[in-house]
């Protein structure tokens, strides 16, 4: 009967934590998305002895609109990534070609230390993940929740574990840990510079480090995030992905 | 005594004739079937070592090793001038070479880019050359060349575009878009497949590796050897850089040729098995042809050494007259190979173009060949003829003459 007991006990605990971590990431993720949003960054990824840096803009809407478009340099400029639910597209101006991406891409995002998995669904999480409550941790001085993510059976996801550090104040998620299958480290995130944007605080530096090879990192500098500008569905279609600016 | 061994030569002619024709053709067929051999290997070294990828190479430190384009040169950091200062080095031609993924239409397929400028090309790699139609280009052009293979493959012509996707410098997107300016044909049947030609800068810029290569062929000198041109480099102001052989290069043609050449040395081997018996058969009978002159001269006072001795000298004459004809005459044989080889057909053509080679044969004029081979028969030859010298030594006159 106690054991009963022991185990009910800890069932419930168990549904209520997944539901706490569940609520966590959903109010820290459409904190940072907003209904929609605008905004432009400056990446740059630094090698021991070499760096490069691009331009790009970003527009957001709901859970499963996303586009990116590479500003800058010239060589690049002009190239689009987009997702709209399940589709994802890649225009490369230099060959006037449209690609479409598989959901689940192991390799980095143009030579950056950015997953093109983690760019792509990024604050989208909540869809491809089982969250749980994990513990605490301190970051930067700041009281954060721990919450594990695994995957979920059939979702087109690389990673095995992901490990999302979320400040209790503000829901703000501060860092990440990127695990592989095997339960390896293989990316880290950190976000700093908590600032203004349109209304909310946010972090204006994330900072992506390859686990293996910690002289690496890619940083994405945030210059402005719009939120209030509203951003038609249509913006979002393989027809308009030429005309993106 | 010379002319005593001169004169025995000519006393019977037939047998002599057939000594010396023996010894001819052991050291033709030896020398003709090693030409062959040496003389290919020597043809595709040429043409596929030394007219497209160079004797010497040099690289960033590691590139040759992981083939990333993270291992470029930076071209402007490069102390060139102290590399072209080495004695033998003519010139330096810088290369931009990596992969590349093909489109066109529906049809994808894997490539290698090599950006080039042809004006300080090698043989091999000089467009006017190897074009089969269309132009050339000059090093910033925006037409490429794209091998004959590769123009089949995607059944396209000139005035098609062909779009690249790849990666670059750091992981940069290496995308192109390219009009076809020529078709060409490449000597290295595997390069005659995937081969595409691209202006340099247009392959710097593609590879986002502006300013910088991956490869900087050392052009020799004429007259000069590539080891110790290699040698020197390897010494000169090559810090950070690897300068590389050929063999060091491509270790597999290396271990190839020294499996083929193997085979050879079996065969020449059983080859001189037979001759050393037919040469033994002419001593043999010629010893049992003269049995009674030879017991003849024991017993009217001519010593047995000096009798052996003028034996062995004719034998010698013999055998070094016939290898000496057959080094010559075979010499002919060897420039016409070389000069107009034989074309394999057929299966024999799609066997060997299966391993990169050009499908012909061409001979080697090195005279060593020759020497070596002629100087072995001879030595052969002469140890035969120890037989005759063995038999008049034990010889017993009386007996002799009754036979």
């Amino acid at each position: 009967m106690k054991r009963l007991l022991t185990i009910l006990a800890l069932s419930v605990a168990t549904t209520g934590w997944s539901q706490g971590a569940s609520l966590i990431l959903k109010k820290s993720e459409s904190y940072l998305r907003g209904a929609q949003s605008t905004a432009e960054v400056t990446i740059t990824t630094v090698r021991p002895g070499w760096q490069r840096s691009m331009d790009a803009k970003l527009w957001n809407k709901g859970t499963d609109k996303s586009c990116i478009l590479i500003t800058g340099p010239k060589r690049d400029a002009g190239t689009v990534f987009m997702k709209n639910g399940e589709d994802i597209w890649n225009y490369v101006p230099a060959i006037k070609k449209l690609v479409a991406l598989p959901a689940a891409l192991v390799q980095n995002w143009m030579g950056t230390d950015i997953s093109n998995d983690a760019l792509i669904n990024a604050g989208n999480l909540t869809l491809d993940y089982t969250p749980k409550l994990a513990g605490s941790k301190t970051i930067d001085g700041e009281d954060c929740w721990i919450i594990e993510l695994t995957p979920r059976p059939d979702a087109p996801v690389v990673w095995g574990k992901i490990l999302a550090y979320i400040h209790k104040k503000s829901f703000v998620q501060l860092g990440g840990e990127f695990y592989d299958e095997d339960d390896f480290l293989i990316t880290e995130m950190r976000a700093s510079e908590l600032t203004n944007f349109d209304g909310r605080k946010l972090p204006k530096v994330i900072r992506m480090v390859p686990a293996d090879e910690p002289e690496n990192f890619t940083e994405i500098r945030y210059k402005y995030v719009d939120f209030s500008t509203p951003i038609a569905d249509s913006f979002f279609t393989k027809a308009n992905i030429k005309n993106v600016k | 005594m010379l002319k005593l061994a001169w004169r025995n030569i000519w006393r019977n002619r037939g047998r002599s004739i057939i000594t010396v024709a023996a010894v001819m053709f052991c050291v033709i067929f030896a020398v003709v079937l090693r030409s062959f051999q040496v003389g290919v290997w020597e043809n595709m070294i040429h043409e596929i070592v030394g007219n497209n990828f160079g004797y010497l190479q040099i690289h960033e430190e590691g590139f040759w090793a992981d083939q990333s384009l993270d291992r470029t040169m930076d071209l402007g950091a490069l102390n060139s001038e102290e590399l072209l200062a080495v004695d033998g080095v003519d010139r330096l031609i810088p290369r931009m070479e990596s992969f590349s993924l093909l489109y066109h239409g529906s049809n994808t397929k894997g490539s290698l880019v090599m950006g080039i400028d042809p004006a300080v090309e090698l043989p091999g790699l000089q467009l006017d050359d190897i074009l089969l139609e269309g132009r050339s280009f000059s090093r910033d052009d925006s037409v490429i060349v794209v091998s004959e293979g590769l123009a089949k493959y995607f059944n396209v012509g000139l005035g098609d575009t062909l779009l690249f996707m790849g990666q670059g410098y750091h992981g940069a997107t290496a995308y192109g878009a390219f009009p076809i300016g020529g078709i060409a044909r490449m000597t290295n049947p595997e390069l005659n497949k995937q081969l595409v030609l691209m202006p340099f800068q247009k392959a710097q810029y593609m590879y986002n590796c502006t300013d910088r290569a991956t490869t900087l062929v050392v052009a020799v000198d004429k007259d000069s050897d590539y080891e110790a041109v290699g040698a020197a480099l390897k010494g000169s102001g090559a810090e950070g850089l690897e300068v590389l052989e050929w063999k060091e290069l491509f270790p597999e043609i290396i271990q190839t040729i020294e499996v083929d050449m193997a085979g050879g040395r079996i065969f020449v081997t059983i080859l001189y098995f037979i001759i050393s018996f037919v040469l033994l058969g002419t001593v043999i009978m010629m010893v049992a042809e003269r049995q009674r002159e030879f017991g003849i001269l024991v017993s009217i006072g001519m010593k047995k050494t000096k009798l052996a001795f003028v034996t062995l000298l004719e034998n010698i004459m013999l055998i070094m007259g016939g290898a000496i004809v057959g080094m010559a005459v075979v010499k002919p044989v060897q420039f016409y190979f070389k000069y107009h080889p034989i074309d394999l057909s057929g299966q024999m053509k799609e066997a060997i173009e299966q391993y990169n080679f050009e499908p012909k044969l061409y001979t080697t004029t090195s005279f060593i060949i020759n020497l070596n081979h002629g100087t072995i028969i001879f030595i052969i030859g002469v140890l035969v003829s120890l037989y005759a010298v063995v038999k008049i030594m034990k010889l017993n006159p009386i007996e002799s003459m009754r036979s």
